[in-house]
């Protein structure tokens, strides 16, 4: 048996980001993510990298655009408001066509809202956030040891890609404890980026890093290039855990919100109701894909007053889809859920709750 | 008046440890230090320590949702009144800071300093890298570790012969007594010869309801 140890999630995050060869870190301490900063600040100089605690999130993330344009594997992170800050960068760096990874821990919000946990950025961290026709991939792990592998898996398909990749995951998933595999099974896939500045030696033409453009045919194909990338993204990279075989009623939930529905599954299960889950692990591009063949009503679970769901209905339109939430830092309970379900089931009850 | 302290990384199970301390040790105090961390502290407990006869004594933004690193004014009065009591420290050397402000008070009164070392943490994984966190947290509380408990688990994956391997390291190692911790499912099962050090726990910190 392979050799577990016992890591915070933020701290799984920091220590796959370190295998993935990430080797420069900008960020500026927020809870309930501070953690993977500390862990960067005392391991990252050792693996011979830089830490650099900013003196703000927009200064942090305009780093992070320079380390990306010199071809480095970069990351910053994050939670809720800090984000928010952080857009105008964001835009800037899916402008210029560069790859980072940003980890967004979500707290409640809007505003300062408050350290506790939520789901309530999806619709900022999949539409865009920021200014622009814009993208990133957004990828949403549930476990601690899905946080290493995805973690190792978005510097990889932001290099691939050249595009700035999220990984969203909420203050429980960053602050819970769970053991996790010392050895990470992913080999990081190290690209070439002929596109880097990184000196031209005099053997080659200048690289230039820029999202500016005020020629606009010339923008204009800047964008349909990019939008074309997006569209190998949206055709290769949707992800879904799927389990729905036999099922009366399907729940569909990311993150934390994901590993509640299967304790209601469970309690559904006592009453003779079999309920399924789908998963989606990539939030952009959704999985569209897992909802196509669905027959059976559907309940979205997220921690917010409704954002996946509507992606949601766009995937599955002809079956009716209600949603449960809960948000200011307050979790779903799994009796909560069953409650509505039942109703949901058996009365009829209008989609919203 | 018997005044203990626990201290460790975070995540070593200090505040696990510290609750079960105050009831094992009958005091009437715990005082939660912990001003790193707004998530999974003894604060969230008092309802149930309150049916020891346990108050816990915490910073009053502990649990209200804003993380002020704000301590208590209440804890001058355990001193004062030489109650017994259980101080449970925020983690690493940043959490044990605080302690250095009381040190004067600890030191004229006698204490006990646990450190809770749990060895399947990657950053207390060897005795090598344990002396060097005891060493960072006694620089930064200017007190000294008495004491060592072996907490060493995988939450619901820990192996009697993990928490064992680790007994014989710590023992190995001369860093004084060392109790070993676990809750009765682990315990148990314990060689007879180590039960003079046995630390059963109750289990007190959870995880929001229903994440499985």
């Amino acid at each position: 048996m392979a050799e577990k140890v016992l890591m915070k999630g933020n701290e799984a995050i920091a220590y796959a980001a370190v295998h993935a060869g990430c080797r420069y870190f900008f960020g500026y301490p927020i809870t309930p993510q501070t953690e993977i900063a500390a862990y960067m600040a005392k391991n990252l100089p050792k693996a011979g990298g830089v830490f650099l605690q900013a003196e703000s999130e927009i200064a942090a993330i305009n780093m992070v655009y320079g380390a990306a344009g010199a071809g480095a594997r970069v990351m910053t992170s994050s939670s809720s408001p800090g984000i928010s800050l952080k857009q105008e960068g964001i835009s800037y760096i899916a402008g210029a066509d560069l790859p980072c990874v940003i980890v967004n821990i979500m707290r409640a919000g809007p505003g300062l809202g408050g350290i506790l946990p939520s789901q309530s950025d999806y619709f900022q961290a999949t539409k865009g956030g920021g200014h622009g026709d814009y993208h990133m991939i957004v990828l949403a792990p549930s476990t601690i040891q899905e946080m290493v592998d995805i973690t190792v898996e978005a510097f990889d398909l932001a290099d691939k890609y050249r595009m700035p990749v999220m990984i969203l995951g909420d203050g429980i998933l960053g602050q819970m404890m769970e053991p996790i595999e010392l050895n990470i099974a992913k080999t990081p896939e190290i690209i070439a980026k002929p596109w880097a500045t990184t000196g031209t030696q005099c053997k080659r033409k200048k690289n230039i890093i820029n999202s500016l453009n005020t020629n606009a045919p010339e923008l204009e194909q800047w964008n349909i290039a990019r939008q074309k990338r997006y569209d190998e993204v949206i055709a290769n990279e949707p992800r879904a855990k799927t389990d729905i075989e036999g099922a009366d009623v399907i729940f569909s939930a990311f993150g934390t919100s994901a590993r509640i529905c299967k304790t209601a599954i469970e309690l559904l299960a006592e009453k003779g109701i079999k309920a399924g889950l789908i998963r989606p692990i990539t939030l952009f591009p959704f999985p569209v894909y897992a909802y196509k063949d669905v027959k059976k009503p559907i309940i979205v679970v997220e921690m917010n007053h409704g954002q996946m769901v509507e992606d949601v209905r766009l995937a599955a339109p002809n079956v009716r889809v209600g949603f449960y939430g809960r948000s200011g830092g307050m979790v779903p309970i799994p009796a909560d859920i069953v409650d509505y379900t039942l109703k949901f089931i058996n009365e009829g009850l209008s989609e919203i709750v | 008046m018997k005044l203990f302290i626990v201290i460790g990384h975070y995540g070593s199970g200090k505040s696990e440890i510290a609750a079960n301390l105050a009831i094992r040790e009958k005091c009437s105090v715990l005082v939660d230090l912990d001003i790193v961390n707004p998530y999974f502290r003894t604060s969230d407990v008092r309802g149930e320590l309150a049916e020891f006869g346990i108050k816990v004594v915490a910073s009053e933004y502990a649990g209200s949702n804003i993380d002020i690193p704000a301590l208590p004014p209440q804890i001058n009065a355990v001193f004062d009144q030489k109650e017994d009591a259980v101080f449970d420290v925020g983690g690493d050397d940043d959490g044990a800071v605080v302690l250095g402000r009381f040190a004067d008070r600890f030191l004229e009164s006698g204490y006990d300093m646990l450190m809770a070392v749990n060895m399947k943490r990657p950053s207390t994984a060897s005795i090598e890298r344990i002396i060097e966190m005891r060493g960072a947290i006694e620089r930064a509380s200017g007190l000294k570790v008495t004491r060592i408990i072996n907490n060493t688990n995988l939450l619901g994956e820990t192996t009697l012969t993990d928490l064992l391997a680790a007994q014989k390291m710590l023992e190995a190692a001369d860093l004084g007594e060392v109790e070993i911790a676990g809750f009765s499912e682990i315990l148990d099962r314990l060689p007879r010869e180590l039960a003079a050090r046995k630390f059963e726990l109750k289990k007190f910190i959870k995880y929001e309801n229903g994440i499985v």
